[in-house]
């Protein structure tokens, strides 16, 4: 079958040579411009730097492995190992509690005023100083801390009890506070978008509570835990407050080996030594983009709000 | 045919032991009473319609026997003779065909429909082999392996039936399973769900809001107003002998004429409406004192138009008022014409041309085919 | 047809049931809220410390009010040229802090106002938003560097004033981006249609129709962008050239003395306080109020 097409064709301006697109896309493509070529790409370029030589400020482009030897005869290797093994062990933990909390925060409460004061409480944290939240551990976990001070007072022990702070568990312990908001917003927010529909019917056909959390809730909620995941345990390998402040020079993490790189002006190591973790976040953004697939990506987490 | 065996075991008997039975049940939403204590039974391989506008409670009623909702009082719910208020409805041997149909997004058509038997242990051969026959009895057969989101609506509604179907209940409930598809679409599924109801012999529960869907498909029909029965009866009980006011409105009664009950003797009922005398068929159950307001209700399609002038005597087996030629309505198959009385506007469907008259002079009815009933109360 | 109300009994499932029920319930409630307990512990532990006589035993008592006029006084005396028992000065870095701020505040606006509403109608959104959203999967330590490196060292820019600001926008731009497109994906672009066809030019549409509907998602764009850069810690190490920030200089005073920490205590109370009241604010502005309310 044949139509005919009726053409309009307007008369010829300068307008008429560029894509018609609205006036919003020329202001993006010019925000996009500065922000890819003044951020994304300088991120990005720390791993050309890394495999680069030089002294202090002066720079050769020779490529080289020079800095990750350094790096790895530095005691880096170690430092790293660390890093990712209390950041990752923190956001398992976070997992685990902030699961059940979700569900039960998107699914179980049916009370309002509960509802909206526990996410402010969720939302306000991410406002507050970093250090603000950490610092008065010092206080209560110290030597003289108020713990030491009871534990002496009624000799439960003899002597002040030393690894309560500036040490692996107070790391552990301060972490688990500060990055609980980001691992329970992203399984919320994907808890709450499955229908509940879904979870009916699951049960209607049969299922128990277990398989409907098997089989149901946990793979339409993958998104969020992998969000969770990635957003939780970024910030937390990167983290300078935390592990200075409860971990003092026993437990030291990514963020104080950076400084003191950058503070004796070993800026190429520093380089090297950001630019595994930036391998390590290209890991994770590829695990996210796979993980949001069945959804149509993130864009597709935003068109599903619009309902 | 085998496979039909397989999925309902047993024709639907004449004798229709009871398979369902609901006493007493009230449900509450916060201080709203949804379900205000209905009793319902239902028999095997019955076609039970309930039938109400939005918030009649007529879904929750459902979600209750399904076991979706829990019942804040209940004298006691019980499937094929076992008393299940306490069970989850997991452990129900009833299914849902969901409003929005519900089918799981991350599975497979095939995965959808076997979940039922997944989550009951049953091996992957034997789920995939029913599954298909389920495929088959809803008439998609190579769909085995589509996503769901590849689906129309129409086959939506069909997988999610053979999905609820597919682990052989005794009672398939369906929240307007018709709701969301488009006009000819629903007659189509209407003739299908008909089919598969006598194909199968399981008792189907049915809610719906459509009178005309009630009408067409049931076999039994429970009419529910804010949380109470105003009604329950067959098709033709609720169509020709409304009980009360509401249900002739609600069961698409053009004129509902309001005036004094004079007397009730055996089965008809006259009724005084301004200078006249009008009579009918008495359906609102014990009759009320004389002088009680009433309610005349005949549809339009049986007012018929004459010439002659209305006689003030009373004809034998028909109401006669005279009449003035009010608006009219062409409507294609049918013309609507308002008639302007004494007693008010009434209306008239004329389907045969023929049959209508310019020059008219009264209208009239029969008495057999018309109903005298309460305004209030069932 | 209604029958006595005591022969009914309540609906009432067997324990054992009932206990099924809970149990969820109860895990989810109680991690949660422990949680939650640990996370505002040290906050209100901190206010009460700044009010407390001996804060660094970590025991609240002997209320006084002399940290908080030793945190005052030794600026205003230093300002006055002259010398006062403490060097804790926190006047210039909360200056910078608040300017920063306030002009990360205004970028961050004018950014999302530009990326909003465009970006949810256009077809290759996705790497456009993995880009601008890229900041926050990187730990904050490993973009300050490498923002450091590449201007430093690589094109041997001098930091400053503007590094910071630079830095400052990176951090919290996405969060505001988050924010603003929570509302402009909601938006329905036929009201600009209709807004269009009733004869409205192009910036009456933006005035009268997009910015009063989107306005929820610009006042949130524009507190994020003040809370995240006034608490901005990570970046600010590396992007700074000798002037501190407020949370960078207590960070660096709490690693000094302990004589300092109860200076740090009651400073620090006070940016919570102010935090928290400006982020109730931003709340009630963004997502409270029945006329700002957007849905269909």
């Amino acid at each position: 079958m044949t139509t005919n097409v009726y053409t309009y064709r307007k008369p010829a301006g300068l307008r008429d040579y560029l894509p018609r697109l609205p006036a919003g896309v020329w202001s993006l493509s010019g925000f996009s411009l500065l922000w890819f070529g003044g951020i994304v790409l300088p991120l990005l370029a720390i791993i050309v730097v890394s495999f680069l030589q030089g002294r202090g400020l002066n720079i050769n482009f020779d490529p080289t492995f020079l800095q990750y030897e350094r790096f790895f005869s530095y005691g880096g290797g170690e430092m790293l190992a660390r890093s990712v093994r209390i950041a990752g062990t923190v956001t398992i933990v976070e997992l685990l509690l902030a699961f059940p909390f979700a569900l039960w925060l998107a699914k179980g409460c049916k009370n309002n005023t509960v509802k909206l004061l526990t996410f402010t409480a969720l939302t306000v944290p991410f406002f507050l100083s970093p250090a603000a939240r950490v610092i008065v551990w010092r206080s209560v976990f110290g030597i003289n801390g108020a713990v030491n001070q009871v534990l002496l007072g009624t000799g439960i022990v003899d002597e002040p009890v030393l690894w309560l702070i500036f040490s692996e568990f107070a790391v552990h312990f301060g972490f688990i506070g500060a990055f609980f908001p980001t691992m329970v917003w992203p399984i919320f927010l994907s808890v709450s978008l499955i229908d509940n529909d879904f979870l009916e019917a699951s049960g209607d056909l049969g299922a128990s509570r277990l398989r409907t959390l098997l089989h149901i809730i946990l793979p339409l909620a993958l998104p969020g835990i992998v969000a969770g995941f990635v957003f939780t345990f970024i910030p937390m390998l990167g983290d300078a407050v935390v592990a200075s402040h409860m971990g003092g020079n026993n437990v030291l993490m990514l963020a104080a080996q950076v400084q003191s790189l950058i503070g004796v002006s070993n800026f190429l190591v520093a380089a090297a030594l950001a630019a595994v973790v930036l391998a390590i976040m290209l890991a994770f953004q590829v695990l996210l983009w796979f993980a949001l697939k069945p959804v149509g990506g993130l864009a597709g987490v935003f068109a599903s709000l619009r309902r | 045919m085998t496979s039909d065996n397989n999925i309902a075991p047993g024709a639907p008997s004449p004798g229709r032991s009871e398979v369902l039975s609901v006493e007493h049940a009230t449900h509450q939403f916060g201080s709203l009473v949804a379900v205000d204590d209905v009793s319902i039974t239902a028999g095997r391989g019955e076609f039970l319609t309930l039938l109400g506008e939005s918030g009649s409670g007529k879904t929750t009623l459902l979600r209750l026997i399904a076991g979706l909702e829990r019942p804040t009082k209940i004298g006691g719910i019980s499937i094929e003779g076992q008393d299940v208020a306490a069970l989850p409805a997991s452990r129900r041997n009833c299914t849902t065909v969901f409003q929005h149909y519900a089918l799981f997004p991350h599975m497979s058509v095939g995965q959808n429909i076997e979940y039922g038997l997944r989550v009951r242990g049953i091996s992957q051969s034997e789920r995939r082999e029913r599954a298909i026959e389920a495929l088959n009895l809803v008439r998609l057969p190579d769909k085995y392996d589509r996503r769901v989101h590849q689906l129309s609506g129409g086959e939506r509604q069909r997988i999610s039936l053979a999905r609820a179907l597919v682990t052989r209940p005794a009672i398939l409930l369906l929240d307007e399973p018709l709701g969301a598809l488009d006009e000819k679409l629903r007659v189509d599924m209407q003739v299908e769900l008909l089919d598969l109801h006598k194909k199968l012999g399981i008792t189907f529960i049915y809610v719906t809001h459509s009178q005309e869907e009630a009408l067409t498909m049931s076999d039994r029909i429970i009419l529910m107003r804010s949380g109470n029965i105003v009604q329950e009866g067959p098709p033709t009980d609720l169509f020709d002998r409304p009980r009360n006011r509401f249900v002739a409105d609600f069961m698409g009664v053009e004129n509902l004429i309001e005036g004094a009950l004079e007397a009730v003797s055996g089965e008809h009922a006259s009724v005084r409406v301004g200078e006249h005398m009008l009579s009918g068929m008495w359906s609102g159950g014990d009759v009320p004192a004389a002088g009680t307001k009433v309610c005349v209700a005949v549809r339009a399609e049986r007012v018929r138009l004459s010439n002659a002038a209305a006689t003030n005597g009373q004809e034998d087996g028909v109401n006669r008022l005279p009449c003035q030629s009010g608006a009219t309505i062409y409507k294609g198959k049918y013309v609507d014409r308002t008639l302007d009385c004494d007693i008010g506007p009434v209306k008239a469907r004329i389907w045969d041309r023929d049959a209508d008259i310019a020059d008219l002079a009264s209208l009239w009815w029969r008495t057999d085919e018309c109903a005298v009933t309460k305004i209030e109360g069932s | 047809m209604t029958i006595e109300n005591k022969t009914l009994a309540r609906f009432r499932l067997p324990f054992w049931q009932r206990l099924t029920d809970w149990a969820p319930t109860g895990i989810g409630i109680i991690f949660g809220y422990s949680v939650l307990f640990i996370l505002y512990f040290p906050i209100v532990m901190l206010m009460l410390l700044s009010f407390s006589g001996d804060p660094l035993t970590g025991i609240p008592g002997d209320w006084t009010i002399t940290w908080y006029e030793d945190v005052i006084f030794a600026d205003i005396a230093q300002r006055d040229g002259e010398a006062y028992g403490s060097n804790f000065r926190v006047g210039d870095p909360l200056l910078l802090s608040i300017m920063l701020a306030f002009i990360t505040s205004i970028l961050c606006v004018i950014a999302v106002l530009i990326v909003g509403p465009v970006l949810p109608r256009i077809k290759w959104r996705g790497p456009f938003l993995v880009g601008f959203l890229m900041p926050l999967m990187i730990p904050g330590i490993v973009g300050g560097v490498g923002l450091f490196m590449w201007y430093r060292l690589v094109i041997h820019v001098k930091m400053g004033i503007w590094s910071l600001v630079v830095a400052h926008f990176v951090w919290a731009f996405p969060f505001a981006l988050l924010a603003m497109l929570v509302v402009a994906s909601r938006f329905d672009t036929r009201l600009m249609e209709a807004a269009e066809d009733l004869g409205a030019k192009p910036w009456q549409r933006f005035w009268q129709i997009e910015m009063p509907i989107l306005k929820p998602g610009i006042y949130a764009a524009g507190f994020f962008g003040f809370l995240l850069s006034f608490n901005e810690l990570p970046f600010s190490i590396f992007m700074r050239a000798g002037q501190d920030t407020l949370p960078l200089y207590l960070w660096i005073q709490s690693g000094a003395h302990n004589t300092t920490v109860p200076l740090i205590y009651a400073m620090s109370t006070i940016i919570t306080v102010g935090s928290i009241g400006l982020t109730f604010l931003a709340i009630k502005l963004a997502f409270g109020g029945g006329q700002n309310d957007v849905r269909q």
